[in-house]
């Protein structure tokens, strides 16, 4: 079965451009330059640009075009580039990784199961493009050594990567799912003191796109959960979420929810018009939301037992909620990676990355 | 359509308030039982009366001060049961009803409540009733039977805990769900199993009843015990330290009892000495 399906083109894409090149009514194609690292997904007209919802919160500026046709610019791949050359098509490409010189590369390869697996199917269908794009990423950080964390019970995926895998590169079985934000606990888990740079599947795949066929950024691959089929879309960045929910079916019924990544990390959206951008991986639908009802913390320490970072979840909550951001100091509150484990286990249901996230602000507004 | 907007995480276990205190009382079922069957109708009552006073209690401490009444999250509950299981069946009725009303008033209400007790209420409830009452709080020499069966049905028992280790299975339950810490029953049990080995004492008369209660059960506790991980480790050793030097200068049972107690009071200082620390590895931006 085919992992990754392909999306028919959209009718419009929406794609956020910080200080655009183009004008409204100018024809782009597929790959052209509209803003600094930032490309178009479609060839068409751009009918508009201005402030438009953003999945991860206020609006930004963004380019609206009416897709026509499929011209794509000429994609120009380069022979053999030196570190610097590399790190500069990477650049150019508008792949969103800071490549700084290290001893290692990690690639997280983990998915929040059963909601996501866009990094499952991307290294089923992709293992040689991961594995020449991690090369790359080796290449231009100067590492000796590349490593791929793999979800402990993806072992196709692993039996996949270790066949393809190169001299230098290792998979590691994770038990842990690590989302974006947990990056430095990805690295200490797997090693102790070296350098190393942490980078995605998916974003070696993009590397890899970028330096052999010299294509930029603009697709990636999104689980849609809770269509009427669960699928691994290949989606073009600014694609409405609701054009990529129709390709899978459409809504089952009456959605309550839509959120753009997993469930314990990701963002509730307003509207399903909000467009898939760089790093978007998921869209999560849900049907049947009940508003639970928060009770008074009972000091079960469930919280503290699942937290990665080893911090007192409930201490942090309720000092926050008294407005003692002292206490949430020392005890750490800058540590938290905000990957929700600890609202997840908490029998009372107390809102607790929220709370961490208003003692952070307050802290950061007080310095 | 209209779409929700809420904070992360979108998805929440499967687990209440009600859920954890309920699958305790319920873990605790088949010993009450068991204490029923060996100990007969006295027993029953003092389970009953317990629980009942618990219940009333709470309810008349809520309404009078005006809070929401929370008898249904179960915690009430427990706290009577769990003071039942620590008398023995040859307790005056009125017994129970004072240890509970302890419990519930001083040591449960007022400390402000689930979550901020600083003292297991149920032994507050015991001890109470050992200072008060110390000959009444005598077990009844009771004739052995020759059928006991050691840690399944214990005739000799004295009170309503020790008549079966085995019927506390339900902890294993608990265990599995995560509804109660692993960490402090295991260093408990450990020290302890440790000592008698070391000390050469007879298994059976460390395997009790009263010791399972104490660990899985007593020691556990949530507000009353330390939350950060490594503080439990330490807790547990420390009751189960506390406990071979009582029972071996005194009684065993009280000894359960007292040293989860006292260990209650260290609680906050252990909890401080183990709160986490800087992350060197943790680069911060
Ligand atoms: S979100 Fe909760 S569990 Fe995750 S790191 Fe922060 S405090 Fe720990
Ligand atoms: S899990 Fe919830 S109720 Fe339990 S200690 Fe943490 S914050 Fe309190």
């Amino acid at each position: 079965m085919k992992q990754i399906t392909t999306m028919k083109m959209p009718e419009k894409v929406v794609i956020p451009v910080s200080e655009p090149l183009v004008d409204v009514g100018e024809m782009v194609k597929v790959g052209q330059k509209i803003g600094e690292g930032e490309h178009s997904s479609v060839s068409g007209e751009v009918v508009a640009i201005s402030k438009l919802p953003h999945p991860f919160g206020k609006s930004v500026l963004s380019a609206v075009i009416k897709t026509s046709g499929d011209v794509s610019v000429e994609f120009q791949p380069k022979k053999n580039p030196s570190p610097d050359e590399i790190k500069q098509i990477i650049k150019e490409a508008g792949i969103p990784a800071e490549l700084s010189p290290s001893d290692i590369v990690i690639l997280n390869g983990t998915d929040e199961k059963p909601y996501v697996t866009a990094n499952h199917a991307l290294m089923l269908e992709y293992p040689d493009e991961i594995i020449k794009g991690l090369k790359i990423l080796m290449k231009a950080t100067g590492a000796s050594r590349g490593i791929i964390g793999i979800g402990v019970s993806d072992s196709d995926a692993m039996e996949i990567m270790n066949a393809t895998r190169e001299g230098g590169i290792e998979t590691i079985p994770l038990k842990t799912t690590y989302t974006q934000g947990m990056e430095d606990l990805l690295k200490h888990a797997i090693i102790r003191d070296a350098e190393a740079m942490v980078s995605t599947v998916g974003m070696a795949k993009a590397v890899y796109d970028a330096v052999f066929m010299g294509k930029p950024l603009i697709e990636t691959v999104v689980t849609v959960t809770g269509a009427r089929e669960t699928q691994n879309v290949l989606a073009r960045i600014g694609t409405p979420l609701r054009s990529i929910i129709e390709h899978c079916g459409g809504y089952k019924g009456e959605p309550k929810k839509i959120i753009v990544n997993g469930p314990m990390t990701g963002v509730a959206q307003p509207t399903d018009e909000v467009p898939v951008i760089k790093g978007t991986y998921g869209i999560l639908i849900q049907y049947d939301v009940q508003m639970e009802e928060t009770q008074p913390c009972i000091d079960c320490a469930r919280c503290v037992d699942v937290c990665p970072m080893n911090l007192l979840p409930n201490v942090l909550a309720t000092s926050a909620d008294n407005a003692r951001f002292d206490i949430c100091a020392t005890y750490r509150v800058v540590d938290c990676v905000e990957c929700g484990a600890c609202a997840y286990a908490c029998p009372s249901k107390i809102p607790i990355v929220q709370l961490i996230k208003y003692a952070k602000a307050e802290l950061e507004g007080e310095e | 359509m209209k779409l929700v907007v809420s904070a992360p995480p979108h998805i929440r276990e499967d687990i209440s308030v009600e859920k954890i205190m309920w699958s305790a009382v319920i873990a605790l079922l088949p010993v009450a039982i068991v204490a029923v069957y060996v100990f007969g109708l006295p027993a029953l009552y003092i389970v009953l009366m317990s629980v009942f006073t618990a219940v009333l209690t709470e309810t008349i401490v809520q309404k009078t001060s005006n809070k929401r009444i929370t008898i249904r999250d179960g915690s009430a509950v427990l706290i009577g049961l769990l003071l039942a299981l620590l008398l023995p069946p040859n307790v005056p009725l009125w017994i129970p009803i004072v240890g509970v009303i302890i419990a519930i008033v001083f040591a449960k209400h007022a400390f402000g409540g689930l979550g901020h007790t600083m003292f297991n209420p149920s032994l507050i409830g015991f001890a109470f009733l050992m200072m008060a009452w110390p000959t009444l709080m005598i077990p009844a020499p009771i004739p052995r039977f020759s059928t006991t069966l050691p840690y399944v049905l214990e005739y000799g028992a004295s009170r309503l805990v020790e008549t079966s280790p085995l019927a506390m299975i339900g902890a294993l339950y608990l265990l599995y769900k995560k509804y109660i810490d692993w960490r402090i029953p295991l260093s408990f049990i450990a020290i302890v199993a440790l000592s008698a080995l070391l000390l050469r004492i007879d298994a059976s008369s460390i395997f009790t009843g009263g010791l399972i209660l104490g660990a899985f059960f007593l020691a556990t506790d949530h507000s009353t015990t330390p939350v950060t991980k490594n503080g439990r480790f330490i807790f547990g050793a420390g009751c189960a330290t506390l406990i071979i030097i009582y029972g071996h200068f005194g009684n065993y049972f009280e000894g359960i009892c007292y040293s989860i107690l006292l260990m209650n009071c260290f609680t906050p200082l252990i909890d401080r000495y183990t709160k986490p620390g800087e992350r060197s590895w943790l680069r911060r931006s």
